[in-house]
């Protein structure tokens, strides 16, 4: 049951949100999956009464009213606590709260819990958290991917209907694919990111979760008010998107060109490329047109990436020092060894590279070969995506070469982790707007699907070509 | 790309994290790993190519949509309490911030 259906039976009392909110904490309290940090009880009975009063009197008040979700523990909740999955916030109690809590709050969503992640979302397995990793309840020698691995597996258990989680090279995309689930990437300053947990400023974006295509409308619609406290937030208004995307029949796909980039397909494991090609000829026979792009410059996206997005953590990280807030170790000599102790023993090892890797980018000596070039690299990327959309609608491309990565994988060299966001990079750096959506199964029986890849604010084409595919499915 | 142990506790210096030996020696190993893999972008020839720093600047160029964000209005708003911010600071006293003292105290002569 996805947001619409569940509003739809809210609406015509077939169920009420008390019900709905006790399902889920029951799944979400029995869970083996280690798929929440806090599971905040009391306060979900307590948003899910309030729904059910107003729905008895007037009907849900927006789509979101009376329906259980989750929030990756990046998101600022007053009152309860947030933790980034780090142990230097592992008692963090905000005392406001951010853009996204707030307004699911005000359209009446009923919070079940705040979700594990990688630590500060640095991670693409699940694994980097200090509350433990995440298991894939599809296959527990398979991770559920990261960094908002938590959110995706909330959903696949059923412990929440819908989730937001963050994507900043690929969080929410990659946990999606690895669950068979689908999530959007919005644009760079379509949400406000107010109260969300800093990683890489250039590039980290708010990100829902859910079931269904008209799910990530339903979020966007709830998301989109203009807020001043966030100076990225582009003033664009709210997007009234929900029945408009609901309502797209299939027919919408007819004449629509996607751009595709053979080389990026060739690259996949065999299961997931074959599945890739199914879905092309699907899109083909629903009366889309595909056509050849060249993407040439983003097989650096990896590299420039990493250079980018650890510099910008550097900076945002600075924060933490155990000074106003988080963990102090109080046994250093003075203050200078204040802040490296409660540094050192505050942030994992992953956070602790990345750190390192971008504080040498940005250092004395190094910044025009590292980070300038980078952003120089980053150009040349946008550049490709303006170029190839003079041709095409949207573009599709794999989410992962594979399905879910083993366990322990994180156990690699961060090289070898770092590969896997091959495809989910490249729309980060330019800012654009991207849909995970599931397309059938890869290697070892495991979801697998692909991302369509709008023009930059194109996500309302973007939902409604997803939705039209996903109805001829 | 050659990093050596000096290179290491320097930068972790900047960073404000210490280290034990142990790491040192892992943290050199991987970012010499990363830094090899980075080095593949010297391929590409970027002489003239400006930098990309946020891509909101750039999408404005396309003029498809207007991408001006705005700026607060300076006025003075309502804050949080100084109670409510020292909640969470592992120490606190006297409605401030308690730290390591920074300078000595002038020792008695």
């Amino acid at each position: 049951m996805d947001i619409f259906e569940a509003h739809q039976k809210l609406k015509a009392k077939e169920i009420s949100p008390s019900e709905l909110t006790r399902q889920c904490l029951d799944k979400a309290l029995k869970s083996k999956n280690n798929s929440f940090i806090s599971i905040v009880e009391d306060f979900a009975h307590q948003c899910a009464l309030e729904s059910e009063k107003r729905i008895q009197k007037n009907g849900p008040q927006t789509y979101l009213d009376g329906i259980p979700f989750s929030l990756k523990d990046l998101f600022i909740t007053k009152g309860i606590r947030t933790t980034a999955g780090s142990m230097i916030l592992a008692n963090y109690i905000p005392p406001y709260d951010g853009y996204v809590s707030e307004k699911l709050k005000k359209a009446g969503g009923t919070l079940i819990g705040k979700t594990n992640c990688d630590e500060f979302g640095m991670g693409s397995t699940n694994e980097n958290s200090y509350f433990g990793p995440v298991s894939n309840p599809l296959n527990r020698k398979f991770v559920p991917g990261g960094s908002s691995g938590g959110s995706a597996v909330s959903v696949l258990e059923g412990s929440s209907f819908y989730s937001m989680g963050t994507d900043t090279g690929g969080s929410i995309r990659l946990p999606a694919n690895f669950c068979g689930l689908i999530s959007l990437r919005p644009s760079y300053g379509r949400i406000s990111r107010y109260g969300q947990i800093a990683h890489s400023s250039s590039l980290d974006q708010c990100a829902p979760l859910g079931k269904s295509v008209t799910d990530m409308a339903c979020l966007l619609e709830a998301l989109t008010e203009y807020d001043v406290r966030d100076a990225t937030n582009v003033p664009l208004g709210t997007m009234s998107i929900a029945q408009d995307v609901h309502q797209t029949p299939p027919e919408h796909l007819k004449g629509k060109k996607i751009g595709v980039y053979a080389p990026f397909i060739d690259a996949c494991k065999p299961l997931v490329k074959s599945s890739l090609e199914k879905a092309l000829k699907h899109c083909e026979e629903a009366g889309a047109k595909i056509v050849t792009i060249d993407l040439r410059h983003l097989k650096y996206a990896i590299s420039t990436y990493y250079i980018i997005s650890t510099s910008e953590a550097s900076s945002n990280l600075a924060r933490f020092d155990g000074i106003h807030y988080g963990l102090r170790e109080s046994d250093g000599q003075g203050l200078e060894q204040t802040y490296q102790k409660s540094r050192s023993r505050g942030f994992g090892n992953e956070v602790k590279r990345r750190i390192l890797l971008g504080t040498y980018s940005l250092s004395a000596g190094y910044y025009d070969a590292y980070y300038k070039k980078a952003c120089q690299m980053r150009r040349l990327i946008f550049d490709d995506f303006q170029s190839a959309f003079k041709s095409c609608d949207v573009i599709f491309s794999p989410v992962c070469a594979s399905t879910a990565f083993p366990v322990d994988m994180s156990q690699k060299s961060p090289t070898e982790m770092y590969i896997n966001d091959f495809y989910t990079v490249p729309i980060a750096l330019a800012g654009l707007p991207g849909l995970a959506l599931p397309y059938g199964k890869g290697e070892n029986d495991l979801p697998t699907g692909f991302q369509l890849i709008g023009k930059p604010f194109g996500e309302k084409e973007l939902l409604k070509i997803g939705r039209a595919l996903e109805l001829t499915y | 790309m050659k990093i050596s142990k000096k290179d290491v506790l320097h930068i972790a210096n900047l960073a404000h994290i210490s280290l034990e030996e142990k790491e040192v020696h892992q943290y050199r190993n991987d970012l010499e790993k990363i830094l090899h893999s980075i080095e593949e972008l010297r391929e590409v020839e970027t002489e003239h190519v400006k930098e990309f720093f946020n891509p909101l600047k750039e999408m404005a160029h396309l003029k498809t949509t207007s991408t001006e964000t705005q700026n607060f209005e300076d006025r003075a708003q309502n804050s949080l309490s100084q109670e409510l911010v020292l909640k969470n600071s592992p120490d606190a006293q006297y409605g401030q911030f308690k730290l390591k003292s920074i300078m000595e105290p002038e020792s008695k002569p």
